[in-house]
């Protein structure tokens, strides 16, 4: 057991949760619940999705209290479970979201945020056309490189973390990060 | 000592830590800095693109977010998720101060209890006091009285022996 990882408040209230803790457990909830439905929604950009996969990954973590093992960061693992369901999800419905992309772009060639059909992130879009310039221009970036923007710029996540979740070493994340940034920069250098 | 520009030595890396606030070497990136045009645009367009980053805001959380979760936490455990919280909450008061006030509660309640029980039945049929003779009332009176002393007594043995808690 690695001592570092005892000392760590999620670590340790996870193993209260192994023990049988409910109450541990809407700890952790308080503590990562809006991180992981930001990061996914980021990833989605659909609220309703976002909440459901983010209850997935919860449960996830709850189904898994048995084994649990405090062998990395609480994080690292937290939000290696985020990045794989999310990811399944964006495979699963690529399909739909460039049909729909295709349908609309032959209609008014206006640009499309099909991700996201709730009313209320619709009027946000319409307020912040520069806000969804980001947006399309982050969603544009190969997963990995997307991942790692958001851990590194949304979530606060060291280098170590985001090489634990993305099962990499910590050079190849400063380099992903390089190329994303430099894509982004070039991309949205008008709005500066 | 020549200084090592960042930008053409690959250290874009730092400069990108600069940015976020996350540099270990703040002081020397921002000397190279201040002398290298090189560095200061790459950190004006990273810092530029940070900005702009932090208009991508992300909704609220929904108020029932955690019900629905517990909702389905509770099939994962075929148990009421506030039922089990509460009871384990209850366990651990009980594992405290909770048991002596729990086992003293008790107490009176078969205190209570056996008081009531061990008082006559009064039918409403029964004769009335002025109804008896005044010799027979009497001697209930005194019998009555014999029972208070009795009880009295057993009391006070209660109340000079040692305690056990």
């Amino acid at each position: 057991m690695n001592p570092a990882a005892i000392l760590e408040p999620d670590a340790q209230l996870m193993l209260q949760v192994r023990a049988g803790d409910s109450a541990a457990f809407a700890d952790l909830l308080m503590r990562h619940r809006k991180g992981i439905v930001n990061f996914v929604y980021r990833m989605v950009r659909n609220q309703g999705v976002a909440e459901e996969l983010a209850q997935e990954v919860f449960l996830r973590v709850y189904r898994s209290r048995a084994s649990y093992e405090p062998t990395a960061k609480f994080t690292t693992w937290l939000y290696r479970i985020a990045t794989h369901l999310t990811l399944n999800w964006i495979r699963d419905h690529a399909k739909d979201s460039r049909q729909e992309t295709i349908d609309r772009d032959s209609v008014d060639g206006a640009p499309v945020y099909l991700r996201d059909s709730s009313p209320n992130a619709e009027q946000t879009l319409v307020k912040e056309s520069g806000n969804a310039e980001i947006r399309s221009a982050v969603d544009a970036l190969p997963d990995k490189q997307r991942i790692a923007v958001l851990m590194h710029k949304y979530q606060d996540m060291e280098y170590s973390q985001i090489a634990g979740v993305l099962n990499c070493s910590n050079s190849a994340v400063k380099s992903l990060l390089f190329r994303a940034y430099e894509s982004l920069r070039a991309r949205l250098a008008h709005l500066a | 000592m020549e200084e090592v520009c960042y930008l053409r030595n690959g250290g874009e890396g730092a400069l990108v830590d600069f940015v976020s606030g996350h540099s270990g070497q703040y002081a020397e990136v921002h000397a190279h800095a201040a002398a290298c045009a090189d560095c200061q645009r790459f950190i004006a367009e990273q810092a530029a693109l940070w900005a702009a980053l932090d208009a991508d805001s992300a909704p609220e959380v929904a108020a029932d977010f955690d019900r629905r979760l517990y909702a389905q936490l509770e099939s994962v455990d075929g148990e009421n998720w506030w039922q089990r919280t509460w009871r384990q909450m209850a366990g651990s008061a009980m594992s405290g101060f909770g048991r002596p006030v729990a086992a003293l509660s008790l107490a009176v309640a078969l205190i209570i209890g056996v008081a009531i029980m061990r008082q006559p039945p009064t039918p409403a049929s029964a004769p009335v006091a002025a109804d008896r003779p005044a010799s027979l009332q009497a001697v209930n009176d005194i019998d009555q009285i014999e029972e208070t002393l009795e009880d009295l007594e057993m009391l006070s043995l209660f109340a000079n022996a040692p305690r056990s808690l």
